[in-house]
């Protein structure tokens, strides 16, 4: 259905915060984040608007719209966690004593224009004759305008809350250039048919990493074609 | 972006030295000839600054050993496995003995196979000596009990062997085997041998995954290399996952964070580099390289290097130095000279563009918090530090004092010498080290409190510390307040708390010329004086009129007029309360006019009158 001579629509969305925390794999216990939004936190939140099982998002562009501002804190964080197979009500956590304190290295006052495009998912049934990229590209845009989405959308961590709102036209990016190295990407999900038979046994899924610049304030994402290609090539 | 510069940091510097090896310290070195036998034994350990120093070099990568395996490394190791030598005291238990005899055989056989892979002459004489020494220890025992005091120590089956005391007391030295006076570990047939079979050693094959650093795809490392932070004994990990709460996708330990061995084997090697715990010595050339880190307190540590090839880095260097223990003699005029200086080939440092890194770290029990990470270039630095310094600059109490403005210092300045907790929380010092790498950042705001805090409390160290916290009053108010602030003692200011700081300073100066007082007015009013002049300062001015007419004479006109003409600037209603921007003027005002009190005495006179 997708056509393979042009790419599909692109939808835009512009996301602000106070706070913002996407964590480094490496450093996700002390947590420290990107100088940047990454394109999954992007995708959740394309898909915390609008989502069904016959879309997907690939996010294509990042726009930074505020200067890279770090703040550090700490918090109250739990040590254990619940397991998610064979729960029982016995299984449960005492948070006073499995308490530990940790350092969160967030950004603060984030503005973002992301951008993604919007394919159809062929193993999914079509929703009717009429199925087609511009109805959802039409859905998303009417409920972005509205303000309605199915869950809060959030940057990195659920507890900083964005701000979702149609972009304007005129925002301009700070002109500054960054090489960040590798970044997250997004993950590589296996086919997942028995949700009752867990991650053990298919193979976890599989970080995805792309080399992240930031040129004049842009963020060029690759398309996910791309990285999948490049996996295990040098950077 | 930090771990990825940290590897290009341990490339360009060739922090990595060669495939197969690593830097040790090599303590014992045995010369043999052509057919294995000894011909002389050499110490290397030499004492430097109280330190013993050994010969640090090349050796071949040591294996990891766990528990009671038994694993022999390549050519150089420990008298356990070198020479089948145990500790003493342990020699008593069961199978000790057997143990040894295992560790020895295990080197021979080791050796045996490069000899036999190579047929090199040094790799044979190693093996001959070996097995030589296997089947009678004796004479080489006596060549080495010779130099030194010996002890008696169990060996092998039956004999009792001398065995001389400086191996005993360190049996985790390593024993090297040189040839016509080179090392034999280092002849070209080892490295061929050990470059081929380098990484052979890691962990048994994993999946293969995306190197997050490099990209590459490779077995991730279990572990991490560990690195030795300041602040407690024990190298730790710099990257872990100790509990369960932060694994992901059912992935177990670091594999949340896949790094190849090669990452993490230039990261860490390139963070001992900027640490320099103990000198760190350049791995192939042996040189001392400076570390390239500030101490912020017992267990913070602030790293910092910039992207520059070769050796550009001096002026960085001397605008970290200048935080690490920066002084009032610190010449601003001259570092801003240095750094606006132009350079062959590349801008002033005042514009370099070049990215420049830092990393604040705090080590905690048994884990590496990150405080920041920070990319800026150097040319802000430059200019912040340039401001920062600027900002602290503050007549001194007498002449001839000195004051110590690096970061440290003033973080001290922050706390009480006397209470229990003297370190300064490591998050102030964290963002402190932020605000002078970046002039746009505000003080934490907490600072002007905690600074106020030490002049209201009882402790006696009002004095020490004194001009420190001038200093970081004035550079708060200057920033975040926008005040002017002087560097002395200004006259004409128009705030009303710098004038009553300055009468403060008047009166106290003329009770203690007056009278003899152990609890002078400085101690048992300035508390309050700062936070609410309108309640003390009628008393105090009528203690004024008494101590002035002891003075009497000539004296007493000169302090008069100072004192009237400090009154005259002061509003006619005097403020009940002054807020806290109001408590650090008043606070200056008070040092300003103190200083300029001081100077004019005489040394022996002030030195008495000190408080």
């Amino acid at each position: 259905m997708s056509d393979s001579s042009q790419r599909p629509p692109k939808v835009c969305m512009r996301a602000s915060g106070n706070l913002a925390c996407f964590s480094r794999p490496e450093f996700s216990v002390e947590r420290a984040s990107y100088p940047w939004i990454t394109p999954s936190s992007a995708r959740s939140l394309f898909e915390a608007v609008l989502w069904k099982p016959r879309i997907r998002y690939e996010v294509r562009e990042i726009r930074v719209l505020r200067a890279i501002r770090f703040t550090s804190f700490r918090r109250n964080e739990i040590g254990t966690k619940i397991p998610s197979r064979g729960l029982t009500p016995d299984k449960w956590i005492a948070t006073d004593e499995e308490r530990q304190q940790r350092n969160t290295l967030a950004l603060s006052d984030v503005d973002y224009v992301l951008s993604a495009e919007l394919f159809l998912n062929d193993a999914v049934q079509p929703d009717g004759a009429d199925d087609n990229h511009g109805k959802y590209v039409a859905m998303f845009e009417r409920r972005l305008e509205r303000g309605q989405h199915f869950h809060h959308p959030y940057l990195g961590c659920r507890e900083f809350a964005a701000d979702l709102r149609p972009p304007v036209g005129d925002e301009a990016p700070i002109p500054v250039s960054l090489d960040q190295g590798l970044m997250l990407y997004d993950f590589l999900y296996p086919d997942w048919p028995d949700k009752r038979r867990g991650w053990q046994e298919k193979k976890a899924p599989q970080p995805l990493y792309f080399h992240a610049r930031l040129e004049g304030g842009v963020v060029a994402v690759p398309a996910r074609d791309d990285v999948l290609a490049r996996r295990g090539a040098p950077r | 972006m930090i771990l990825q510069s940290l590897v290009r940091l341990a490339e360009r510097e060739g922090l990595l030295g060669e495939p197969g090896y690593e830097p040790k310290d090599v303590a014992w070195l045995i010369e043999l000839d052509r057919d294995g036998r000894a011909l002389g034994v050499t110490y290397t350990g030499e004492k430097v600054d109280k330190k013993e120093r050994f010969l640090r070099t090349l050796v071949p990568k040591r294996c990891t050993r766990s528990g009671l395996a038994i694993r022999a490394d390549r050519l150089v190791d420990k008298a356990q496995y070198v020479l089948g030598m145990g500790d003493p005291k342990t020699l008593d238990e069961a199978d000790a003995h057997k143990r040894l005899d295992d560790c020895r055989r295990a080197f021979l056989e080791s050796t045996r196979q490069l000899a036999d892979a190579s047929s090199d002459e040094g790799l044979v004489a190693q093996a001959r000596f070996l097995s030589a020494f296997a089947t009678d220890p004796t004479p080489f025992l006596a060549m080495w009990g010779s130099d030194g005091d010996v002890v008696r120590a169990p060996q092998g089956a039956a004999s009792i062997v001398d065995v001389p005391r400086r191996a005993t007391g360190n049996l985790s030295a390593l024993i090297g085997f040189t040839y016509l006076g080179a090392p034999i570990w280092r002849r070209p047939a080892a490295q061929a041998w050990l470059a081929a079979r380098d990484g052979e050693a890691a962990d048994d094959a994993g999946a293969l995954e995306t190197c997050l650093v490099t990209g590459q795809e490779c077995t991730p490392v279990r572990n991490h290399e560990k690195v030795d932070l300041p602040g407690d004994t024990g190298p730790l990990p710099f990257i872990s996952f100790n509990a369960s709460a932060y694994e992901h996708y059912d992935r177990a330990g670091n594999h949340n964070a896949p790094v190849g061995p090669y990452a993490s084997a230039a990261y860490a090697m390139a963070l001992r580099r900027l640490v320099g715990r103990g000198g760190f010595a350049h791995p192939t050339s042996g040189e001392l390289m400076p570390a390239r880190s500030v101490q912020l307190g017992a267990k913070t540590t602030a790293l910092y290097w910039a992207d520059v090839e070769g050796a550009g880095d001096d002026p960085t260097d001397l605008l970290m130095a200048a935080l690490g223990s920066a002084s009032q003699e610190t010449d601003i005029q001259h570092v801003r000279a240095v750094l606006e200086a132009p350079r062959t080939g590349r801008p002033p440092l005042i514009a370099d563009p070049t990215p420049f890194y830092l990393l604040i770290v705090t080590r905690e029990k048994s884990r590496v918090v990150l405080r920041t990470a920070e990319l800026h270039t150097l040319g802000e630095i430059a200019r912040s530090v340039v401001a920062f310094l600027g900002d602290l600059a503050i007549c001194p109490r007498f002449a001839d004092e000195r004051v110590p403005t690096g970061l440290r210092s003033l973080l001290d300045a922050t706390v009480s010498i006397r209470t229990s907790d003297t370190e300064p929380a490591p998050d102030l010092a964290a963002r402190l080290m932020r605000c002078a790498l970046d002039s746009r950042l505000p003080y934490p705001p907490e600072l002007l409190a905690t600074v106020l805090r030490r002049f209201r409390s009882q402790d006696d160290d009002k004095q020490l510390r004194f001009t420190r916290r001038m200093a970081l009053l004035k550079a708060v108010l200057v920033r975040t307040y926008k005040q002017e602030i002087p560097v002395s003692l200004e006259p004409n200011h128009p705030s009303t708390a710098y004038n009553l700081g300055r009468l403060f300073a008047v009166l106290e100066k003329t009770q203690q010329e007056a009278i003899d007082a152990k609890a002078g007015i400085a101690d048992r009013f300035l508390g309050t004086a700062m936070a609410s002049p309108a309640l003390v300062f009628s008393r105090l001015m009528k203690l004024s009129h008494h101590h002035l007419a002891k003075i009497g004479g000539g004296r007493e006109v000169n302090l008069g007029r100072l004192l009237d003409g400090v009154v005259a600037k002061l509003p006619p209603e005097l403020p009940s309360v002054l807020e806290l921007r109001d408590q650090g003027t008043f606070m200056i005002g008070y040092h300003h006019q103190r200083a300029d009190l001081w100077t004019k005495k005489t040394d022996a006179g002030t030195a008495a009158k000190e408080p």
